[in-house]
């Protein structure tokens, strides 16, 4: 009987662990294969990105600034991208979704809201690692930007751990989106050029100063920025903090986002069909 | 009954050439209201103006800090006031572009109210127009903010003594107006595609704040990208608002032509430009009533 028990215990989490991973994967697919659906959209993300890398590559050479700079641009570039994807297509996505009336679907459907995330970010990392990979590509080329990178595997691994990070991030931000509607969506905007600033996307971080820069730490993408930096340019003198700092403070902040993310997902939607604002459109 | 009904209707509203503009002004009026509104009723206004400063001073900020690691000299320098009164200035551009387009997105796709503005008796740029007057105002803060926090906190080199009043505005509405014709021809363009369409007006902002000098002079752009320039009236306006605001501009292949010059261009390519705009606009929008596409919810 017991053995039975076990068995049945064993059978419900494997069935609910595929189910996620089919959420995952159901929602991420739409993403992946949506990359070149629509060329003209492929193309305008692509090209869009460029204007502001060239207008700040060219404010940086108006004002005789190292060519190192023009580096520094790109790489910023990168990581805009993904920010842009964080805050629009992650944390702003269950707002789309209720408008479209899918949100209602992924509730009642027999996994977790969680796996939908996880699909979500997949898919928006992968969409935008093929936006963004052609943009820097074609930014470096352009301008004529030299990376030297000692240590490839490095740069990965830093890479990784940030999109860790910054989606993790993402996903607490969409739990937001189950309650709350325009006034969110201004929180979206709001988090664009004010993190941009205090993540140094542009310059380093450490122009900043010690304490505007230390408390700039608490994004992530300010650390994988800083440590990125000092990678791909092989130049430890631009960098806030040692590369093995900024590891460290990545591994703990994605773990947080994502521990966070678990919390406020649960607690926000309990409060927003308290609320009966789950499903409330043109809020 | 319905003549005599047609006749009160007529007597209500007047006769004359002040008829048609009564009219637009019923549209014009209450779109600026309720841009207004949507602009602002989401929160408080304490936190509704932080909303609106936060974010252009944090991009003002940015440029600030690129320049103090580039040139490693303090912001008391003709340099550093172009790059900051050209950044606080795109600000409308951006605005009224992205803010005209996405209306018709967001009556048509989150509100669903456009075909009732679009059945009313004034024309849809009428309460385009309106919606834009919103979107003015609020810019219009954040640039009065930005201007003041620069002279005050940052030494920006901007003299009220050495402002040329009549041309700076002068200089500042014909540009608006160029603004606004493009506005409403990405309105139109609007109304042809889904949500996506807002990264065409995006890309277009992208366009002008590279090529038309806001952030570095022309000079700096290879000389087919300066011949382009010189057909965008923004790049007039550009240069027309800087001598208004300096006494003079930030380019030395402009520095030769004369003030007057620079706005006689600036009138020019705005004539042209609106009326192209307008044109787009037009033709937008009867391919988009052909297609049935002008309340269509694309749920993207």
């Amino acid at each position: 009987m017991r053995t039975e028990t076990r068995m049945e215990t064993t059978d419900t989490v494997a069935q609910a662990l595929r189910n996620n991973l089919r959420a995952s994967w159901g929602r991420a697919y739409v993403r992946v294969i949506g990359v070149n659906r629509e060329l003209s959209w492929l193309f305008l993300d692509i090209v869009m990105p460029l204007f502001s890398i060239a207008a700040y590559v060219l404010l940086y050479r108006s004002m005789n600034a190292p060519r190192e700079y023009d580096g520094f641009v790109i790489l910023g570039a990168l990581m805009t991208a993904y920010w842009l994807n964080v805050l629009w297509a992650m944390a702003a996505q269950f707002y789309w979704e209720r408008e479209m009336g899918h949100l209602e679907l992924y509730m009642m459907a027999p996994i977790s809201p969680m796996a939908i995330l996880f699909g979500m970010s997949f898919g928006g990392i992968f969409q935008t690692t093929v936006r963004a990979a052609a943009t820097v590509t074609m930014g470096a080329l352009i301008f004529g930007v030299h990376f030297s990178i000692a240590n490839p595997l490095a740069v990965l691994g830093i890479f990784f751990l940030t999109l860790v990070a910054l989606y993790g991030l993402g996903m607490t931000a969409a739990s937001l989106y189950l309650v709350y509607g325009r006034d969110a969506q201004n929180l979206s905007n709001l988090l664009q050029e004010p993190v941009f600033l205090l993540s140094g996307v542009n310059f380093p971080v450490k122009a900043l100063g010690f304490w505007t820069a230390a408390t700039a730490c608490f994004i992530p993408m300010t650390l994988g920025m800083d440590a990125l930096r000092q990678l791909v340019f092989d130049d430890k003198t631009t960098g806030f903090m040692p590369v093995g700092w900024e590891v460290l403070g990545l591994v703990v902040t994605g773990a947080v986002t994502l521990i966070g993310a678990y919390k406020a997902l649960k607690y926000l939607e309990d409060l927003a069909k308290r609320q009966g604002r789950l499903t409330l459109k043109w809020q | 009954m319905a003549m005599s009904e047609t006749t009160i209707d007529k007597k209500k509203e007047g006769f004359g050439p002040l008829a048609p503009l009564r009219e637009a002004w019923r549209s014009f009026a209450p779109a600026t209201w309720l841009g207004w509104q949507i602009e602002s009723n989401w929160t408080d206004p304490f936190t509704f103006a932080v909303f609106n400063l936060v974010r252009p001073l944090s991009g003002a900020l940015i440029l600030v800090v690129m320049y103090l690691v580039a040139t490693r000299m303090n912001t008391r320098t003709d340099l550093f006031a172009q790059v900051y009164t050209g950044n606080a200035m795109f600000t409308y551009l951006g605005g009224v572009l992205f803010g005209m387009s996405w209306v018709i997105h967001e009556d048509r796709e989150h509100y669903q109210m456009i075909r009732y503005v679009y059945i009313g008796t004034s024309h849809l740029y009428w309460y385009l127009l309106g919606r834009a007057v919103a979107k003015f105002l609020v810019t219009t803060l954040s640039v009065v903010v930005l201007l003041t926090a620069g002279k005050l906190f940052l030494g920006l080199r901007l003299y009220w003594s050495v402002i040329d009043w009549p041309y700076f505005l002068t200089a500042f509405s014909l540009g608006l107006i160029g603004a606004t014709g493009l506005g409403l021809a990405l309105s139109g363009w609007m109304m042809l595609m889904a949500r996506q369409a807002a990264t065409v007006s995006e890309v277009a902002a992208g366009v002008f704040y590279l090529a038309c000098g806001f952030l570095f002079p022309i000079d700096v752009l290879p000389t087919w990208a300066q011949a382009v320039a010189r057909w965008i009236p923004f790049t007039w306006w550009n240069e027309g608002m800087r001598r208004g605001l300096f006494g003079h501009g930030n380019s030395q292949v402009l520095v030769s032509l004369s003030n007057g010059t620079i706005l006689n261009w600036l009138a020019i390519s705005t004539a042209v430009f609106g009326a192209l705009s307008l044109a787009a606009f037009f033709g937008a929008e009867r391919l988009a009533k052909r297609r049935g596409l002008l309340d269509q919810i694309t749920d993207f």
